[in-house]
């Protein structure tokens, strides 16, 4: 790592109104030991909490809604998103040295990439799911059947993989002889022809996928709730206890989503701002970009940081999944012979859980 | 309360006297080091630590 250096003087950057012309940036030293304990962080929580979540949908004794198993493929890739952190603390913590090779480059970013679009695609579908249950409760049945599901899964995950495709072609490891060090980044050397064709790839995945990632999902997020909001504000004095349970399970889904918008908005707006800068349609200064690169990985700690409050959202919200959750863990126990006593009330309270499932019908 | 007065006061010169002989020695005021925590990168290009090469997203 290169020394720390120490400055008493401040000094001031300026664009010279060259595209070429260089600039100096001067990255806040903590951040190197900072952004690593925060991944690790990111990581244990992720890895736990998502956990728990997958294993509660799975080994659910009573029947599973349509919104559990897409909270549970959200888990999946939630689990999976942060799994390869490790990697990119180390990276970080190293001054962005990459000793792992170019196999686990290509990989780990794939990896993230992937389960990053099946994280968005998997909330946009159990919100679509909800505008169906709530808006269209009556004539959605077809829609929502076993069969559907599947196949709107199948289709998420293939989609997901299709779209990172690029991120396992271009992403490769690069030497700087400059500092001895190997840095994971986009190389687009075999497809471009010179340095403007490279920003305009550059520019041109970045925005895609914050479209494709965030944009365009996020839309339709909203045009869902707008209607589910429209729905239930319009039957909200003839409720009944089934559109109840309803109502509390799309506040669920609402606070997922907002969670979501809040975690991922700063991600994506500085990246967009950074592509449009390649394009000369946002400021190109030394003083923008230096700003950029400090705030950016922040905002992308940030956007990890959805990925390990899922669980604790649902474990807040979500009556059926803890008490399911509970249940698990006691009848664990359970079989140790440490809660005997107990057994039975929890089969009563498994009993009156089924009944409440059966009762709620989404 | 009267006789916490000049202590006040002689809190507040003996500030004053700290910022002025700061001033003197020609240093800039520095909270925390913060201006010292800075690892300087030299660039021949602007752009030459693009965001991709620092996190795994395009």
């Amino acid at each position: 790592m290169e020394p720390t250096s120490e400055y008493t003087e401040t000094y001031d950057y300026y664009d010279t109104g060259y595209n070429d012309s260089g600039c100096d940036y001067s990255e806040w030293e903590p951040s190197y030991s900072l952004i690593p304990v925060l991944y690790m962080l990111i990581f244990i929580l992720g890895l736990s909490g998502n956990g728990v979540v997958i294993f509660t949908v799975w080994r659910a004794k009573s029947k599973r809604r349509a919104a559990d198993v897409y909270i549970g493929n959200l888990a999946l890739a939630d689990l999976t998103f942060v799994i390869t952190l490790p990697l990119w603390a180390v990276y970080t913590a190293l001054g962005y040295h990459w000793p792992f090779g170019v196999a686990l480059c290509k990989i780990s970013s794939y990896v993230v990439l992937v389960n990053m679009y099946a994280s968005v695609f998997c909330l946009t579908c159990l919100s679509f799911d909800r505008y169906l249950a709530i808006v269209h409760s009556l004539s959605s049945g077809r829609l929502r059947s076993r069969a559907t599901m599947l196949a709107s899964l199948g289709a998420i995950w293939f989609l997901s993989c299709l779209l990172a495709v690029p991120t396992l072609l271009f992403r490769t490891t690069v030497d700087d002889t400059g500092s001895n060090r190997t840095t994971c980044a986009m190389d687009f050397s075999l497809v471009t022809l010179n340095q403007d064709h490279e920003s305009l790839w550059i520019a041109g995945l970045s925005l895609s996928s914050s479209a494709l990632g965030f944009l365009l999902p996020f839309l339709a997020m909203t045009v869902c709730y707008c209607f589910i909001g429209c729905t239930v504000t319009r039957h909200f004095s003839h409720l009944r206890k089934e559109d109840q349970k309803k109502r509390r399970l799309l506040k669920i889904i609402t606070t997922l989503v907002v969670v979501f918008a809040f975690c991922w908005t700063p991600f994506h707006v500085l990246k967009s701002m950074d592509a449009l800068s390649y394009l000369d349609l946002a400021p190109n200064s030394c003083g923008f970009l230096h700003f950029l690169l400090l705030a950016h990985p922040y905002a992308t700690c940030l956007a990890y940081v959805n990925s390990c409050l899922n669980p604790f959202l649902y474990a807040f919200f979500d009556l059926r999944f803890r008490s399911q959750c509970l249940c698990l863990l006691n009848l664990k126990k359970a079989m140790h012979g440490h809660m005997s006593s107990m057994s039975s009330t929890l089969s009563a309270q498994t009993q009156k859980s089924e009944v409440q499932s059966l009762a709620t019908k989404v | 309360m009267r006789f916490f007065h000049p202590l006040y006061l002689l809190l507040l010169l003996l500030t004053v006297l700290v910022l002025i002989s700061a001033d003197k020695h020609g240093t800039k005021h520095d909270f925390l080091n913060l201006r010292r925590k800075y690892r300087r990168h030299n660039c021949p290009k602007k752009r030459c630590l693009p965001l991709h090469s620092r996190v795994p997203f395009p």
